[in-house]
This record gives C-alpha cells, structure tokens and sequence, in this order.
C-alpha cells in the first residue's frame, strides 16, 4: 500500500518535497547545538506547526524529524532512537493526514566511517536498523537516507531498510565543491553503487545551493536510471551571519533548471522555510520534466573510482592463495599488511580492479573473506572482484565491499545459480559465468556459448541487468590440449557477438608446462584481447603484461592519442645502478644500500648475496648487524628519524625476498618471536605504533598488529588465543592513557602471563610504571632492545 | 579586504616540521630529508582539501563560568578564563585537511613507511599553517571593528577538556559544514584537524598562551628540554 502510494506520486510531473526542518526550529526556539528531534518531541505544537506549513506550502511529502535520532546523536540525552522517531513519526503522520506522504528522514550518523574513522560497518548497520524498524511501525511511507557523504554508511542504511523493513528507499549525498563528497566519494560511484543496490530514487540535497548542485545533478543523471531528487540550500550561507543567500523567488527559478534534467522530486534544504516551498511549486507549475535517456553501462566501482568497460580492464590475480606460499603464511597469521601491500602492488602496475579470494584448506573463508576486504580497501582504492566457490564467504565479502564488485564466479550447474544469483542481485554487484556445468567443461564452443546462454537466462530471471553478466569462456592449457586455444577464443567471440555479455578470462593457465611462460601468456592475451576481451585477470606485475592490454588499448583506438602508454612508458623508465655500486661485492653492496635506505638497490643486492650464502647467514651476518649499525648512528644523532625508518623499510625489501625462498623451501619461518602490538581503545593515533612495528619485524620478529582503537577484551584474547609473552601498547593522549592503564589491568587480570612495554608522546618511564607496564620504550629502537630482552 | 577567505596554498612551516620528525634542536638536516620532504608536499598538498568554520559568539559570564551566547555551552578552566579575561566576545575556529589526508596518509603507510612519517609531519604543520591563515585573516577583519583577538586555544590545551570537541563542533555543525566528526574518545576525525577558541578583545592582546605549559607532553619533550619548542 505505502509502496504503491509512493509510485503515483513519483507518476506526477513533479514530486514536491518539504523544506528545512532545523531552520525552522531555530527560528522557534532550539538553542545551538541543542539536539532537535528531541526538542520536537518535547515540543510538539512547534512540529505539528512546521509540518502544516510546508503542507499548505504545497509539499507532497513531509520528512519527520528524524534526521540525527540515532543512538550515537541521542546518547547523552537520556531518550532512545525508537521513542524519539515514534513520536515525530506519529506526529507528522496525523499533521499529513491524507495531504501528503510521511518520511522517515535519517541522517547520516555524524561519525567517521573505517578506515579512515572508527564506525565499523556492522555497528552503522544496527544503528540504522533501529531507527528503520521504529520507523515503519510509527506508519512511516518511505525512508529518506540522506545529507550523506559516505557510500559505505549508505550501503550499510540501504542494506538495513531492505533487509527490515518494506519501505520505498530514498538515497541523499551531499557533495562539495569539487563533484565530490567530504568522504572523496564520487558522483558516478554513487550512481554505480546505489543504481545496482535495490533503491527507489537517488539525489543530492543540501551542497552549495541550487546552481552549485545542478553540474553535480547532470553527471548524476547520465549514470543512472533511478528516479532523481533535489533538496537544495537556499544557496550559499554568508560566513559570518550564516543567512542564506537566495530569497524564495529566486531559489524557485535556480531549482527550475533541474526540470530539464529530469529530476521529479524537488525541495528545499538548510535556510529554506515554506515560503520556499510555496514559490518552487509556484515556478514548477507550468514547467515540464524533461524526457530522460536511458542508460545502459557496464561498470563496477569502489567508493571513489568507477571502472567501465568500455575498454578492456585488467584485473589483478595476486591475492589467490593458490600455489603462494608467502600468501599462504600470512592469511593463517592473518597478516593483512602483507595482503595490503600485495593489493597496492598490483595497482601501481595498472590492475584497475583486484581479485580477493582467501581460499586455504583450513581456514574459515566466510570468516576471513570480510577481514581481508577490509584491509585491501584501507589500502586501495580499487574495486574489487569477490572470489569464492563458497556462498557464505562470497556474501561475507559482498557485504563488507565499499562499491559495486565483481563475484568470481558461477557455472552453468543449476545449483550454483540458485544458490550465487540472488546474493549477486541482493548486494548489487556484477557476476562472472564461467562456461562449464555438471558434465564439465565442454570441448566445442558452441556448447560454451550455449551455457553461457543459460547462465544469462538465470541471471536475468534473478533480476541481474546484461550489462552486469560477463562470461568466462575458460583457458585450458596449451601443451596439454593445443587445440583448445583456439576454441576459448571462438566461443569468447560468439559470446560478445552473440549475446552482447562482456567477457573476462584468466590467462596464464594457458602456458603451464611450457618453457619462457610469460611470452605465450602475452601472446595469448594479445589474441584474447583482439577477441574481444573485456576483463583480462592476469598477474600485472608479470613483465609485458600491463603493457600487452597498454599498447592493444592504442591499435585499438582506445586511447586517445596513446596518452596513457606514453605516460606510463615514462613512468617506467629506471635509473640504471650507479657503477661504484655495481663494482662493490655483493655483501658490501647489501650493508650500503640497507644504511642508506636504498630499496631497489637492496632488492638487488640481497638477489646477489643469495646466490654466494644460505638465507639465515644474510640475515645474521648482514642485516641484523647493518640494522644495528644503523640503530647505533640514530642514538648517537648522527641520522634522524626518518633515515632510520628508511633503512629499515629497506631491510625489509630484502627480508621479503629472504622469506619467499625460505617459504619455497618449505624450511620453516624465520621468524624470532611473536609481539603484540595495538594501539589503545579510544586512540586513533598510530603512526608511532607502525614505525616500531616496522623496526621490530626487520629484526625478525613477528607482529600480530590489531591497528587502532583496540578494545582491551582483544588484546587480551588475542594474547591468550596465540600465546604471546610480549605486548607493545601504544596512546597518544593524556585521555587514552587511562585506556592502556585499564587494558594492562585487564591482562593482568586475565591471568596472562608476558611482559607490557608502552609508548606514546605523553608517557613517561615513571608513568609507565605508573600504569603498571613492565618496560617504556622512548622510541623504536629500545622497543628492540626490549624485545632481545624478553624474547632473545 | 575580501569578504571570504580564500585559502590558496598551505604552507607547512619547515622548522616545525623538522621537529615533529625529531630532528634535535639546531641539527641539519640532510639534502636527501630535504629533497624528500619537497616531495612529500607537493603531494600533500595536492591531496589536502583545507575547510574551516568559524562563528562568532558573545559571552555571558555566570557563576558557573564563561557561558558562549544562543547556546548555553559552558568554556570550564582557569586557563581558558584567562584567555578570555578581557573578551567582549569569542570566535569558535574549526580546521580540517579532509579524508584525502589522511588516506594518503594511511596507504603511505602500507607501502613505505618513511614517506608516511614525512606526509604525517608535514600534515601536522599544514593544518597549524591554515589556521594561521585563518586567524590572520580575522585578525584583519575584525580590527575594522577595533576588536583585537587572543591566540588560539584548543581543547585538549592546559585544563580546557578535550571533551569540549563534541560541543564545540557541535556549535559550529562542522560535520555539515567542513566533515569534521567526533569519535566518541572525544578525538577529532579526520585526524589533521583543531578546533580553537579565540577570544575578541577592544584592546590588543600580548601572545599570552605558554605553548609548553598547555601541551600535554610538556613533561618530556625533548625540545622543551632545549627552549626549542617554545618560540
């Protein structure tokens, strides 16, 4: 019922939306900083007043005053999210009567989403939960989500109204001066994200005044399909008096322009009243909506960068566990720093989106999956393709991705479409078909297209758009099956002319066994391409492989002019060695370039050494003593800080490469000793946490980091769960020392037996004690004295 | 003189920055630091996305303490009352670099630290310099008016609670205006932000604040040690 109310307005010309809310209570009485709803819930003649103008005014539909009744806004204040949105709900209710619809208007939180901040996506989820429930049991006809500036907290608000309750979902961004959020969040992300999302209308409101939003609103409109809203400022505050710019009939006439884009539902935001109001549907009285074109694009995204394919893209194959010993290792200790820069790696090199699967005998994938999506997005900006055969651990990631992402995959067997399909459709992503079934994968192309056909028939009856269906026609190997090759690029061929699905392929399957692999490989891609290919997931690290899918892009006139080979030819220029240091011996090279911070040379130094001594000998011959040697010059001033940092960091290069072959050898980690180190709950701060961290791993230790903001009962359970005798705390503030102190407290309590070292800029060795920590570390350098002492 | 500042360049003050890398008082630094550091802020600048809010507020000074006009926000503290001792009125300051700096920040992190550590220094002056900026411009604005302004004073300084954040961005609705959040430890999201309370005197005003006396790491600071910190 609600809902269908919802589309015969949204069948009007225009939909009129109310004004200002927080305006109007200010005018009526709310003290700054006062908080709102609560005001009008103790003051509900003021409410039933406001609603009732911008009724009179003309609006169709009024927003309840909701927007900050959340749990974070109301803590404090002694009222609860389901008291204070049931009885504003209530009230506008009646105040509408049969005039208009009721919103349920939320806001965004008022809290920094992870990474960068500390509201996790699952507490946004149940605070959003909350207000929604009580929403719709109040009689509310449709939820407003609104003045956001994060996709994700959108994605976390969206997923809870579906999921809880039947409400018609309005999505409200606000965007900045540069087409983009204070979050960095784009404009075409959020049509992307939210088009594929299950929502009912998307928009922008408040931002910089009707004219400031409208350049803002034509990107909008050329990406999506959605129904299209706009609740603007009356223009630009002054920064003084805080007065809006714009009076009612020139507000009316700037909001007249979003006509001719086809935006249907119009309002007004902060400094509007319902003389606004009155005046916009004055103005859009003989005015006419404009006839919108209808998009269809193939695109995923994450929150600031959307990807189409409209040029092939490649995806980056790395994170795969498979056959990757290194990768292997740090899943199981849940090194995510590893992932992290695995993730960053692949970027530089030109993957533009990132293949995640977590895939290890042994492992809770749906536990993990989640986990690792979190700290690739904390390091890359990419989208991301969720790879599992596992339902579970493929909806895990699904929710925990910050975009619109690619599952990898399903197959023509009947029960992986039924069982993948609908979380595709749920969560909004695109999906990769691979062309094979219960009988295997066929021999012909003609059969693989013929899957392919039904796997775009499931999809599409499970409510998919095409252009979210790419198929994968699947690489055999070469010296096995020769003449398959050719077969992959037929059926690829068919599938793209055809059915008009996009395609994707992995591509180094196809030279197992066969010497000088990566040439067959860019061969093959080179094919692939010129078949047609759209999504070529491959290792862009491997040489010519980025520049194989870089030069197609420029024969295939898509790139304008070679503009992006050429920069990225320039980019790739490297210095030659210097020939003094060529001409040293290895060793001596190696002792250099780790003291001077020298990361490449090291990578090659350490390669030359390794061909002359066992791994374990470069360690405790050459590095450890360069890194001592370096440690003793910063004690001494002679270097500072960040050199000291920089020939660690360069240890480190070398220590990756020690480790990969010890991993090959399958001879055990090298690893010293294991050392907890967090950053304490209520802190945020943790770049001193890092750089001790970064020293203590180059002298072999190993490092369980739980970040920042880590609540005591982790650590604890951490420390106990993994048997860890030493535990590096770190706060910055006089207010979160009190923090470490409950958190030693805590371990101590717990029965845990090990030693607590801090740090952090406020600490004192007399505070430290104070607190109860067994050692003060004044910075990274005693931290490894510390550690010799307790661990060896 | 315009009616609205605009911020054209940020520019993080050198010295400082040496010394948020620790650098002891008077040591040179290397041509290599330096050469990095011109890096590193070339891309912070042009990741940084510099916003402020300011408004102003008269006082009504109570029994309780001062009291900021329309609003009913207690200022608690004796340094704070000294501050604005002789102030017919405040101004409320918030500053932010944005998200972008510390993303940029964060994923330096992943892939070299040092560059991190660079980017984090630098940030840190950089937001000092904008509200330099800032405050110089009030400063002019307001001595059109004869009113003279205080130094900055933050929460967090002397025995002005760091809880005062959430009140103070409150005020300013510098989550709406500039996207500057409170984390509930009462810490200031994104990180390279301040918030300040600057009073509005009729008659000019000594450089009174101990910038030492008011930070929380007076106790230990290695600069403080050498008078370094304190100019």
């Amino acid at each position: 019922m609600k809902t269908q109310a919802f589309e015969r307005l949204l069948q009007k010309e225009f939909m009129i939306l109310d004004g200002a809310m927080g305006t109007m209570l200010l005018a009526r009485g709310l003290a700054l900083g006062e908080n709102p709803e609560v005001f009008a819930m103790q003051h509900p003649g003021v409410l039933r007043d406001i609603h009732r103008a911008y009724i009179e005014a003309g609006a169709d539909v009024i927003y309840a005053c909701t927007f900050g009744a959340n749990r974070l806004k109301l803590s404090g204040t002694g009222h609860t999210p389901a008291e204070v949105i049931s009885a504003n709900v209530r009230l506008a209710r009646e105040a509408a009567g049969e005039s208009a619809l009721t919103a349920l208007d939320i806001g965004s939180l008022g809290e920094l989403m992870e990474p960068a901040g500390t509201l996790s996506f699952e507490a946004a989820y149940d605070c959003f939960k909350e207000m929604l429930v009580a929403g719709e049991a109040a009689g509310a006809d449709m939820a407003v989500l609104e003045t956001f500036t994060s996709l994700y907290e959108m994605k976390a608000a969206v997923l809870a109204a579906r999921e809880n309750t039947k409400l018609p979902i309005i999505c409200s961004l606000t965007f900045d001066k540069n087409n983009r959020t204070f979050n960095g969040d784009s404009v075409e992300a959020m049509a992307c994200m939210l088009s594929s999302l299950g929502v009912d209308a998307i928009g922008i409101n408040c931002s910089p005044g009707p004219k400031g939003i409208l350049p803002i609103m034509r990107e909008l409109a050329r990406h999506t399909n959605l129904p299209l809203l706009v609740k603007a400022n009356a223009g630009l505050p002054d920064p003084e008096t805080k007065e809006y710019a714009l009076k009612p009939a020139e507000f009316a006439a700037e909001m007249r322009e979003f006509a001719a884009l086809g935006v249907q539902m119009l309002g007004g935001c902060c400094g509007t009243t319902p003389a606004y109001i009155a005046a916009l549907k004055k103005e859009l009285a003989d005015a006419h909506r404009a006839e919108r074109e209808q998009i269809n694009e193939a695109a995923v995204c994450s929150a600031t960068q959307t990807v189409y394919l409209d040029a092939p893209q490649i995806v980056g194959e790395r994170l795969n566990p498979t056959g990757k010993k290194m990768l292997q290792q740090a899943l199981k200790e849940q090194n995510f720093d590893y992932l992290a820069a695995k993730a960053l790696e692949q970027q530089q090199a030109g993957a533009a989106i990132l293949d995640v699967n977590v895939g290890l005998p042994g492992l809770d994938e749906a536990q993990l999956m989640p986990q690792v999506v979190k700290a690739v997005q904390a390091a890359s900006d990419l989208p991301l393709q969720i790879d599992s055969a596992d339902p579970a651990a493929i909806e895990a990631g699904l929710r925990a991705v910050n975009g619109k992402a690619i599952v990898n995959s399903v197959n023509g067997k009947a029960e992986v479409l039924q069982s993948v399909l609908p979380l595709v459709k749920h969560y909004g992503a695109a999906v990769i078909g691979l062309t094979l079934d219960e009988n295997g994968i066929p021999p012909t192309a003609e059969a693989r297209l013929a899957i392919a056909r039904r796997i775009m028939q499931a999809a599409l009856a499970a409510g998919i758009p095409k252009a979210d269906i790419y198929i994968d026609c699947l690489t055999l190997t070469v010296s096995a099956q020769q003449e398959q090759a050719r077969e992959t690029l037929e059926a690829l061929r068919r599938v793209k002319q055809e059915l008009g699905l996009k395609t994707a392929l992995g591509v180094s399957n196809i030279s197992f066994g066969l010497p000088n692999r990566g040439l067959i490989n860019r061969t093959f891609l080179a094919m692939a391409l010129e078949a047609g290919l759209d999504l070529a997931i491959i290792n862009p690290n491997a040489p010519g492989m980025a520049d194989t899918v870089a030069a197609f892009k420029v024969l295939n006139n898509q790139d304008a002019s070679g503009a992006a080979y050429i920069a990225g030819q320039a980019a790739e220029e490297q210095p030659a060695p210097t020939p003094a240091a060529s001409e040293q011996d290895p060793a001596a090279r190696l002792t250099h370039a780790v003291m001077q911070g020298l990361k490449s040379e090291v990578q090659a130094a350490v390669t030359a050494v390794l061909a002359q001594e066992d791994e374990m000998s470069v360690i405790n011959r050459l590095l450890i003593p360069a890194l001592d040697e370096v440690g003793k010059r910063y004690e001494r001033e002679e270097i500072y800080l960040p050199q000291l940092i920089n020939a660690a960091a360069a240890a480190g290069a070398a220590f990756e490469i020690i480790k990969e072959r010890i991993a090959a050898k399958g001879s055990g980690a090298a690893a010293k000793g294991k050392i907890l180190m967090a950053t304490v709950y209520g802190d945020i701060h943790d770049i001193g946490k890092n750089i001790v961290k970064v020293i203590l791993a180059n002298y072999g230790y190993q490092i369980v980091d739980l970040g920042r903001d880590v609540p005591a009962a982790k650590i604890v359970a951490t420390a106990q769960a993994q048997n860890i005798k030493l535990i590096g705390l770190s706060a910055l503030m006089t207010t979160t020392v009190a923090s470490m102190q409950q958190t030693i407290a805590a371990l101590r309590e717990s029965g845990w037996d090990g030693e607590v070292f801090v740090g952090g800029a406020v600490l004192t060795p007399e505070y430290a004690a104070a607190i109860g920590a067994d050692h003060y570390a004044k910075d990274a350098m005693q931290s490894v004295e510390i550690a010799k002492r307790v661990l060896g | 003189m315009p009616s609205e500042l605009i911020i054209e360049e940020l520019r993080p003050n050198r010295a400082e920055v040496l010394r948020y890398l620790r650098l002891p008082e008077g040591a040179t630094p290397p041509a290599e630091l330096m050469a990095a550091l011109d890096a590193a802020e070339a891309e912070l600048l042009a990741a940084a996305e510099p916003r402020f809010v300011w408004r102003r507020f008269g006082l009504n000074r109570t029994a309780a303490g001062i009291e900021l006009s329309e609003s009913g926000v207690l200022l608690p503290g004796r340094d704070i009352a000294g501050l604005l001792r002789d102030a017919a009125g405040c101004l409320l300051l918030a500053a932010t670099l944005g998200v972008a700096a510390d993303n940029l920040i964060r994923r330096a992190e992943t892939a070299d630290m040092g560059r991190a550590l660079l980017l984090d220094a630098l940030a840190s002056a950089a937001v000092e310099n904008l509200c330099d900026q800032v405050q110089n411009w009030l400063t002019q604005k307001f001595a059109g008016d004869m009113l003279f302004l205080t130094d900055r004073f933050s929460p967090g300084y002397g025995d002005l609670p760091l809880a005062m954040q959430r009140p103070l961005c409150q005020l300013l609705d510098a989550g709406r205006q500039i996207g500057l959040t409170v984390s509930r430890s009462d810490l200031l999201l994104p990180r390279k932000s301040v918030t300040a309370v600057i009073g509005l005197c009729p008659s000019p005003q000594p450089h009174r604040t101990d910038k030492c006396a008011a930070c929380p790491a007076r106790d230990n600071c290695p600069y403080r040690q050498s008078g370094g910190c304190n100019q």
